[in-house]
């Protein structure tokens, strides 16, 4: 008869004192446990809830980003880059500059490091009278968007007009009879028609488009624009006393002027939109922080309270069971048995108590704690699975459980530890005196 | 095998000493049954716990078998217990989540041995307990119950039996079996020292004392 199994014969014997034991280690371990559970899932849905936010909010910023897009380019460009000399009350009032600037401005624009600025757009603009019809026209050479090398490449807003080609404004096109594809001549050379704009009600109706580089040659302007059209990047689209900082951080001999207030209103209600959709986000982070740092200061109150009552519940037993066995650590002590032998006989109860507790209480914590989040939450999701809990962190849950099974004994051992220690080192005769031998 | 040499021992209640014991001198040799009576409170009880090992006199000399219980170390103190004495109580003190057969096994848990099925079934068909080997004291007798325990005080071959009112609690007839092996226990070379105050006693005791307030006041061999 060796001790380990006069334990499973005592706990056979006493099954109800072992059950309320296992039970408060079980509880314990379980708030625990469940606390832990309910933790780890509020991450969980709370990674759920932000990234469906942010995807959400990412889509709808890029179907605003093309709706705004698309309204730019019937809208115009938003900035326009001057010459430095170029009179202000005369380009508002002509629609147009009559001064230069060097073409290579534009290359250093793009080449730039400049962030606010991604489409650029230069052109030689010249009011003039189309000598072959006697009309006056605007004619404006574009060579279309110069990319920069610095952003990621983007879908060009303006396409280009092609070397011999023309596109025609309205007017011109519906009172001289130009249709696509007819050949006309702009001071003495050829162009065959590209395009034929609809109705644009400005001065784009008596306009002509040419390419930058036969303007020049025409125009005797060879090397020379008098305008760079910069639309900027979406982010800062409101921004322009950034927009006018940089460039003319770059490009001192310019200045930069804003271009279609509609614009700059739909880039600051596009802004205004974003930054809701952003505040949204933080104030659903915020939210979820609150509620997950309430949750924890919960758990942590529960979680003391509950090892707290279990400790002590598990003491009482102890002593209780200790005590009820008084006169059998005296009649073990005059058989010859040890005082640590009859320690042992106490302990091993407390960690077998300890251990089954352990392992019942991560069973229930496990369970108990996706319920009490599901009810907790209360959104009809579907509920944290064992699968999305140990994703990641199986590691993290592998050392929590050997821990608590390490620990429940231990803890199991030390609520009964003063009873046990008490009775092993009773006198045996008080208590065989005690108990009437 | 026992020898209690000046023995004495007091305890202090609400501030009053008791003499429980005062000079007691008694040895006990092997094939000896000396038995101990007296009235309740003469420090019968005391005498036999002090002898027993389980109670250390004020002063005196205890010896069994040689050794001196009180001077050893823990350690060998119960292994002495373990390997040279055997108690019997009035109460029985079976434990009772262990059944007739393990209640006898688990005197081998103390010294660390290896438990012998075969000596205690032995000992249990002889208390004319074979059909209870598997019952657990609450389904015994208590004349059942003292046979059990006296299985359980003999499983290690003890040369010293100390029994502390065995009788007390059973009829003629158990008292009867119970005294008888005592008896044959001494005959076969074992010591025994009983304490009791039962008369049937003296037919089967080699040798009596009589206890008063602590001392002994006479000695008769039967």
């Amino acid at each position: 008869m060796n001790v380990r199994r006069m334990v499973i014969k005592e706990i056979a014997y006493r099954k109800v004192n072992f059950a309320l034991s296992v039970l408060c280690v079980a509880v314990a371990v379980a708030s625990v446990v469940g606390a832990m559970v309910v933790l780890k899932s509020h991450d969980i849905r709370t990674s759920e809830i932000l990234a469906a936010k942010e995807a959400e909010t990412e889509k709808q910023m890029g179907e605003l980003n093309d709706s705004i897009r698309k309204s730019m380019l019937k809208l115009g460009f938003n900035v326009v880059v001057l010459p430095k000399e170029q009179n202000l009350g005369d380009w508002y009032a002509d629609d147009f500059g009559a001064k230069y600037m060097p073409e290579e401005y534009v290359e250093q624009l793009a080449n730039s490091k400049i962030i606010t600025v991604r489409h650029l757009l230069p052109s030689l603009q010249q009011k003039l009278v189309w000598p072959e019809t006697k009309r006056k026209i605007i004619l404006i050479g574009t060579r279309g968007e110069v990319p920069n090398i610095h952003k990621s490449p983007s879908q060009p807003l303006i396409e280009p007009v092609e070397h011999g080609t023309i596109v025609v404004g309205h007017e011109l096109h519906q009172s001289l009879g130009l249709k696509v594809g007819d050949t006309t001549t702009l001071l003495g050379r050829e162009f065959k028609v590209a395009r034929c704009h609809d109705e644009r009600g400005n001065k784009d109706d008596i306009t002509l488009w040419i390419h930058l580089g036969e303007a020049q040659k025409m125009l005797d302007k060879e090397g020379k624009i008098s305008a760079i059209l910069a639309l900027e990047c979406a982010c800062a689209w409101a921004d322009i006393a950034k927009v006018r900082e940089e460039i003319c951080g770059l490009l001192p001999e310019t200045q930069v002027v804003e271009k279609g207030s509609q614009a700059i209103a739909r880039a600051e209600a596009r802004t205004r939109v974003a930054e809701e959709a952003m505040a949204s986000l933080e104030r659903e982070k915020l939210f979820r922080g609150n509620l997950k740092r309430g949750r924890e200061d919960f758990a942590s109150v529960l979680v003391c309270v509950v090892i707290a009552a279990c400790a002590f519940i598990i003491g009482a037993l102890a002593y209780g069971n200790v005590r009820s066995r008084r006169w059998e650590v005296g009649v073990l002590h005059s058989m010859g048995y040890r005082s640590k032998q009859i320690l042992g006989l106490f302990l091993s109860k407390a960690i077998v108590t300890g251990v089954l507790g352990g392992a019942i209480g991560i069973a229930i914590g496990m369970l108990g704690g996706v319920a009490a989040f599901g009810y907790l939450e209360g959104d009809g999701n579907e509920s944290i699975g064992a699968s999305e809990l140990f994703a990641g962190s199986y590691e993290s849950w592998m050392i929590l459980f050997v821990s608590i099974v390490v620990i429940t004994p231990v803890f199991s051992a030390v609520a009964s530890w003063i009873p046990s220690v008490a009775a092993a080192r009773q006198y045996p005769a008080d208590i065989l005196c005690r108990e009437g031998v | 095998m026992l020898e209690l040499t000046n023995i004495s021992k007091r305890f202090v209640k609400d501030g009053i000493i008791i003499g429980a014991l005062c000079g007691v001198n008694i040895s006990v040799d092997s094939g000896e049954f000396v038995v101990v009576s007296g009235a309740s409170g003469s420090g019968k009880t005391t005498l036999l716990l002090a002898a027993g090992g389980l109670m250390k006199p004020g002063g005196g000399e205890v010896v069994i078998d040689g050794q001196r219980p009180y001077g050893l170390p823990d350690d060998e103190r119960c292994g002495l217990l373990a390997s040279k004495t055997g108690f019997v109580f009035q109460q029985f003190h079976l434990i009772p989540y262990l059944n007739v057969i393990d209640n006898v096994l688990v005197r081998s848990g103390a010294k660390g041995s290896r438990y012998r099925h075969g000596r205690a079934e032995e000992l249990i068909e002889k208390f004319g307990l074979g059909e209870r080997m598997k019952h657990y004291p609450a389904e015994l007798s208590t004349g059942e119950k003292q046979r059990v325990a006296l299985a359980r005080a003999v499983y290690n071959k003890p040369k010293l039996i100390l029994a502390d009112e065995p009788t007390g609690n059973l009829d003629d007839e158990n008292s009867r079996i119970v005294l008888g092996y005592l008896s044959e226990f001494a005959k076969k070379g074992g010591a025994v020292l009983m304490v009791s105050h039962d008369s049937r006693v003296s037919e089967f005791a080699g040798r009596c004392v009589q206890l008063e307030g602590g001392k002994i006041t006479a000695k008769e061999t039967v």
